[in-house]
C-alpha cells in the first residue's frame, strides 16, 4: 500500500548532476534509512520524494500512484524536519490540527486525532503551548505528532535527531522505533549517523555522490559491504583496509606479512586477479607480544572507553591499524605491540573495489 | 542500475505556463510603473502643441531638442543655479548627517550608559512624530534670529542629528563585535579614538548608504525650502520646479523638461548604487 | 590550617569590576549622544510643547503673541475649511493606506520568487520612490489630463469612460490617491524582507500540510509578517495624514477644484504663511497631532492580538 518506488531518478543543479540515476523499491511498512556522508544526496532524494525538489528524469511512485508531478500536499506524505519547522505563531494543538482543518475534517474528528496522537507521544500537556516555550525534544515530538496526525502513506524524516543532545537522541531513537511498530507505516529516515541507521533500519540504503552504493539489511551491510566505500563507511571504528596481492592460498599484504588463506584458490570462483584489498574489522585483530603475530607496531593513540579500548597502532610501514579490544588493556601510547589477525569475517575486495567474498 | 538513455527531461507543461504568465504579468506591471517616467521623457522632447495633439504620439516625432534646451534660458526658471543649490543642499546635509548620526548611533549601538534606552526610546518617538507639530515654533525661532531666507535653518539641525538616520545607522553599529572595542580599550585608546579609528571603518558601507539616503531625501525635500527661502535664485530644484509650474501652468513641455532634469540625477544615482539602497532598506525594515 | 588567613564568615568575594573603564564608557556614551539630545530637545520636544502654547495665543508675527485661551479651537469648530480638509485628509488616508499595503504585499509576494529577472523587477518597482514629489505630481497631472494624458486614452480604449480627473471635484481626490500608490518601493521591500525572513523549512512544512496554495498564504505566511504590516500601517498613516507636496502641486493652496484636494496640512500652511495667523495654525497642528497619536495608540493596542511577536514568551 504505502510502497515507494523510484525509477531512473536523476536530478541536476544546472550542469551538476547530484542524483545520478537511482532505482529503489521501498516496501510497505518498511523503515528504510538513507545514510551517507555529507553531500551524498540523501536529503535531496528525500525531498524529491516529498515533492519539495523537482525530478529531472525518472519517476516516483507512492502507493502505486505516479506522484512525480504532484504537489507535496497531494502525495500522501508527511515530513519531520531537522529543525522541527513548527509554525511558531500557533500552539502545539494548532500545529497538529492545521493540516486536518485545511482538509475540512469535522471538528470532533480533528480533536480526537490530535488527542490520540498527543497521548501516543506523551505531549498532551504541551498542547496549549507555543513552540518557543518548549525544549528541543518537546518540539521534536510535536513535529512528529504533526506528521502522525495526517495519517500519511509514507513518513519522511530528514535528520530529525541531529539537533538533539546525545541522551535525548537515544531516547527519541527508541521512540521512533516504537512508533514504527505501533503505526505499522512506511518510513524513510535520513541520517549521517550510522549508529542510528544500523539500529533503526529494516533496510539501509548507503548513498555516495548521488548513487546508491548498497541496499540491504543492516547485518548484510555490516558483514558483507558491497564495496570499499561501504566497508569504510559502515562500522565504527572503521574497517581496516589493507592493500594486498593474492597468491595461491595466501595473501601477501603490502605491509609485508603473508597471511595464509585457503579460500584464495587459483581455480575456484574466488580467483583473484590484480591487486586486492583486505578488509579487517578492528575486532578481528588481537594484541600479542611485540614481535609476535602477523603485524607489529607502536601504539600512537589509545582511546579508553570503559568497557574496552580502541588502539591505533602504527605499523612499521607508516600505516595505522585500528584495533578494538575488550576488557582491561595495559597498552599505552608508545608501547610496541604485535597483532594477530583472525580472518573469519574478513572481506576481500577486488581491483574494482567491489566485494569478492567474505570469509 | 538502469539508465534509460532515451528518457525525456521532465518539464511539466504546467510549469512552463506558470512561468510565462508570471513574467508576462510582471513585465506588464513594470510598464505601468515606468509609464510616468516614459511620458515625462517623451513630453520633454515635444512642444506644447504636440503634447496636446490628437491623437497623442507615443514617441516624439520629431525629437525636439530645442524644447529641452529652452529650459536653460528661462529667467523665471534658473535651473542651472537651482541645480547647484540642490547639490550644495543635499551634499552638505549628507555630510552633516554622516558625522552627527554616527556619533549618536555609536552611542546607542555600542556603548552602555545609564539612560541610553530612555533617550533611544525618545528617538523612536521623534521618528513617529508628525513634523507638522514641530515646524511652527522652529520657524518662528529662526525668524527671530533673522536667518530665514538662508539655507541655515535647513541644514543646521542635521549637524546635531536626525532620528531616521540615527535609527538606520544604529542597526549597522549593532553589528560591530564588542571585542573589537574592548581590545582597543585595553590598549588605552580614548573613546573618541575608538569611534574614529576602529568602529567607523567597520561601518564604512553603512555610512555610504546613509549618505545616499540623505542625498535622495534632501534632493526631494520641498516643505522646508518652501517656508524658509524667498529668492528664486536660492531655490533648490524641487522648489524651483514648483514655482515655475504653478505660475506657468500651460507650459507643459518646459515643465516636463524641468521634471526630467529634477528626477534624472536621482535615477542615475540609484542605478549606480542599487545594492546599497536595498541593503539600507532591508536592515531598517527588520524592526 | 596555619596558613589560612582569617576571613569573616559569609563574606562574598567581591567581583573585581573595572570601575574606571565602566565609568569612562558611560561618560563617553553620554557625550557622544549629547549633540543629538540637544537636537531632540531644541528641534523636537521643545517645539512640540511650544506649539501647544502658541495654539492658545493670537500671534501674527508683527507684534507679540496675545493669550486667548481656547478661542482658536472655537474658531476651528466653525471654520468650514477645517471640516472639509479634515474630511478630505481622512478619506485620503483611509482609502490610500490599505490599498497601498495590499498592493505592496502583492508585489512582495510576486517578487519573492528568485528568478533571473528578479533584480530587474526590483529596480523598476523601486524607481518611483526616487522621483521627487514635485516632479512626480506634475507628471501625473499631465498623465491624467484628458486629451494629453495616456491614462484616459488607455481607459477609453478599454471601454471605460474616464472622468476629467483634474477638474471634476469628485475625481480629483483620486488623482492624489493614485499618485500616492505609485511609489510602492519602500513598503514592498519591507514586506519582502519579512517574507525572506520566514525560515525555509517552515515554508516547506506548510507546503506539505496545505492542500491549497492560498491556505499557506493566509494561515502561515501572512501571520508571520504581521510585524511588517504593522510597521507599514503606522508609517503609512502618519505620512498620509500629513500629505502636503503632492496636494499643493495638484490643487494649489485652495485645493482646487472646489476644495476637493484641500488637505489639512495645506490649511495649516495657508494659515501660517498666507494669513500669518500663527496661533490658529498651531491650534490646527495640535489637533492633527492628537488625532494621529490617538490612532497610532489604538493600532498598537489592537496590535497585540493580531501581530506575531518573535522572541516574546507569552
Amino acid at each position: 500500500m504505502g510502497a515507494v518506488t523510484l525509477e531512473g531518478v536523476r536530478k541536476l543543479f544546472g550542469t551538476l548532476e547530484v542524483i545520478k540515476g537511482i532505482d529503489l523499491t521501498i516496501a510497505d511498512r518498511e523503515l528504510v534509512v538513507f545514510v551517507g556522508p555529507s553531500g551524498c544526496g540523501k536529503s535531496t532524494l528525500l525531498r524529491m520524494i516529498a515533492g519539495l525538489e523537482d525530478v529531472d528524469y525518472g519517476t516516483i511512485t507512492i502507493a502505486g500512484r505516479d506522484v512525480t508531478e504532484a504537489a507535496p500536499a497531494t502525495r500522501g506524505v508527511a515530513m519531520v524536519f531537522q529543525n522541527y519547522a513548527l509554525y511558531p505563531h500557533m500552539t502545539a494543538y494548532d500545529n497538529l490540527a492545521y493540516g486536518l482543518r485545511r482538509a475540512g475534517l469535522p471538528r470532533a474528528d480533528i480533536d480526537q486525532r490530535v488527542r490520540d496522537t498527543a497521548r501516543m507521544l506523551q505531549i498532551t500537556d504541551l498542547l496549549a503551548r507555543r513552540p518557543k516555550a518548549m525544549s528541543g525534544g518537546q518540539r521534536q515530538r510535536v513535529a512528529i505528532g504533526r506528521a502522525i496526525v495526517r495519517q500519511p502513506q509514507v513518513f519522511l524524516f530528514d535528520e530529525p535527531l541531529s539537533n538533539l543532545d546525545a541522551s535525548l537522541r537515544v531516547e527519541m531513537r527508541s521512540q521512533i522505533a516504537r512508533l514504527h511498530r505501533e503505526l505499522a507505516a512506511t518510513m524513510i529516515f535520513v541520517t549521517h549517523d550510522q549508529v542510528e541507521a544500523m539500529t533503526l533500519a529494516d533496510r539501509i540504503v548507503v548513498l555516495n555522490g548521488g548513487r546508491v552504493e548498497q541496499v540491504g539489511r543492516p547485518r548484510e551491510v555490516y558483514h558483507a559491504p558491497a564495496n570499499l566505500f561501504v566497508a569504510g563507511f559502515i562500522g565504527s571504528p572503521a574497517m581496516n583496509l589493507l592493500p594486498a596481492r593474492a597468491e595461491a592460498g595466501a595473501l601477501v599484504l603490502a605491509l609485508g606479512p603473508r597471511l595464509d588463506w585457503p579460500r584464495i584458490d587459483q581455480n575456484g570462483p574466488a580467483r583473484p586477479q590484480g591487486p586486492v584489498t583486505l578488509g579487517l574489522r578492528p575486532d578481528r585483530l588481537a594484541l600479542a607480544a611485540p614481535g609476535q603475530g602477523a603485524f607489529g607496531g607502536e601504539v600512537v593513540l589509545a582511546e579508553h572507553l570503559g568497557d574496552g579500548s580502541v588502539l591505533h597502532i602504527r605499523t612499521d610501514a607508516a600505516t595505522t591499524l585500528t584495533v578494538k579490544v575488550t576488557g582491561d588493556v595495559v597498552a599505552r601510547v608508545g608501547d610496541k605491540v604485535g597483532l594477530t589477525a583472525d580472518l573469519r569475517g574478513a572481506c576481500l575486495f577486488g581491483p574494482d573495489g567491489n566485494l569478492m567474498f567474505t570469509a | 542500475m538502469t539508465v534509460d538513455i532515451a528518457a525525456k527531461r521532465r518539464t511539466a507543461p504546467r510549469r512552463i505556463w506558470q512561468t510565462t504568465l508570471y513574467h508576462g504579468g510582471m513585465l506588464l506591471i513594470c510598464c505601468i510603473f515606468l509609464l510616468p517616467f516614459y511620458w515625462m521623457a517623451i513630453s520633454a522632447f515635444k512642444n506644447n502643441a504636440e503634447i496636446f495633439a490628437n491623437p497623442v504620439a507615443w514617441f516624439p516625432d520629431p525629437i525636439r531638442w530645442e524644447s529641452v534646451g529652452a529650459l536653460f534660458s528661462r529667467d523665471d526658471f534658473p535651473v542651472l543655479q537651482q541645480f547647484v543649490n540642490s547639490c550644495f543642499y543635499a551634499g552638505t546635509v549628507a555630510l552633516a548627517v554622516c558625522f552627527s548620526c554616527s556619533l549618536a548611533a555609536y552611542s546607542f549601538g555600542c556603548l552602555r550608559w545609564r539612560g541610553r534606552n530612555l533617550v533611544f526610546g525618545l528617538t523612536v518617538c521623534a521618528l513617529l512624530l508628525p513634523g507638522i507639530v514641530t515646524f511652527l515654533p522652529v520657524y518662528l525661532g529662526w525668524s527671530a534670529v533673522g536667518l530665514t531666507g538662508t539655507y541655515v535653518p535647513l541644514i543646521a539641525p542635521f549637524f546635531l542629528g536626525d532620528a531616521f538616520f540615527i535609527f538606520m545607522l544604529r542597526q549597522f553599529f549593532l553589528g560591530v563585535p564588542r571585542e573589537l572595542m574592548d581590545a582597543a580599550r585595553l590598549d588605552g585608546a580614548s573613546e573618541f579614538r575608538i569611534w574614529w579609528q576602529i568602529v567607523l571603518p567597520q561601518v564604512r558601507t553603512a555610512l555610504v548608504i546613509v549618505g545616499l539616503f540623505a542625498i535622495v531625501y534632501t534632493w526631494n525635500e520641498f516643505f522646508g525650502p518652501l517656508i524658509y527661502l524667498q529668492d528664486r535664485e536660492d531655490f533648490p530644484l524641487s522648489l524651483g520646479l514648483f514655482t515655475f509650474q504653478s505660475t506657468r501652468a500651460r507650459e507643459w513641455s518646459l515643465s516636463m523638461s524641468g521634471a526630467l532634469f529634477t528626477a534624472l540625477p536621482m535615477v542615475i544615482l540609484f542605478l549606480l548604487t542599487q545594492r546599497l539602497f536595498q541593503r539600507g532598506l532591508t536592515t531598517t525594515g527588520l524592526k | 590550617m596555619p596558613d589560612a588567613k582569617p576571613r569573616t564568615a559569609g563574606a562574598p568575594a567581591s567581583p573585581r569590576r573595572n570601575r574606571r573603564s565602566g565609568r569612562g564608557e558611560a561618560r563617553a556614551g553620554f557625550l557622544f549622544a549629547l549633540p543629538w539630545m540637544l537636537g531632540l530637545a531644541i528641534f523636537t520636544f521643545i517645539p512640540l510643547i511650544l506649539t501647544f502654547y502658541i495654539a492658545q495665543t493670537k500671534f501674527q508675527i508683527v507684534g507679540p503673541p496675545k493669550w486667548i485661551g481656547l478661542q482658536n479651537y472655537e474658531a476651528m469648530w466653525t471654520d468650514g475649511a477645517v471640516w472639509t480638509s479634515a474630511r478630505n485628509t481622512i478619506t485620503f488616508a483611509v482609502i490610500s493606506v490599505p490599498i497601498k499595503l495590499a498592493l505592496a504585499l502583492g508585489l512582495a509576494l510576486l517578487l519573492h520568487r528568485a528568478t533571473a529577472l528578479s533584480g530587474f523587477y526590483r529596480t523598476v518597482l523601486y524607481l518611483p520612490f526616487l522621483m521627487p514629489a514635485v516632479a512626480g505630481s506634475i507628471v501625473f497631472m499631465l498623465l491624467l489630463t484628458p486629451g494629453a494624458g495616456p491614462i484616459n486614452i488607455i481607459l477609453d480604449t478599454l471601454g471605460f469612460s474616464p472622468p476629467d480627473w483634474l477638474r471634476d471635484p469628485n475625481a480629483a481626490l483620486w488623482t492624489l490617491i493614485i499618485l500616492s500608490l505609485w511609489p510602492l518601493g519602500v513598503e514592498t521591500i519591507v514586506f519582502l524582507g519579512g517574507l525572506q525572513n520566514i525560515p525555509k523549512d517552515i515554508s516547506e512544512a506548510a507546503d506539505i500540510d496545505s492542500p491549497r496554495g492560498w491556505h499557506k498564504l493566509w494561515w502561515i505566511t501572512l501571520p508571520l509578517i504581521t510585524p511588517m504590516i504593522l510597521f507599514n500601517l503606522v508609517i503609512g498613516i502618519i505620512y498620509s495624514f500629513q500629505i502636503f507636496t503632492q496636494a499643493i502641486v495638484i490643487g494649489g493652496t485652495t485645493g482646487q477644484p472646489a476644495e476637493s484636494t484641500l488637505m489639512y496640512m495645506i490649511l495649516i500652511y495657508r494659515a501660517a504663511f498666507r494669513y500669518f495667523n500663527m496661533g490658529y495654525a498651531a491650534a490646527l497642528a495640535t489637533v492633527l497631532f492628537l488625532a494621529v497619536l490617538l490612532l497610532t495608540l489604538l493600532i498598537f493596542r489592537t496590535a497585540r492580538s493580531w501581530v506575531y511577536y518573535e522572541g516574546d514568551s507569552r
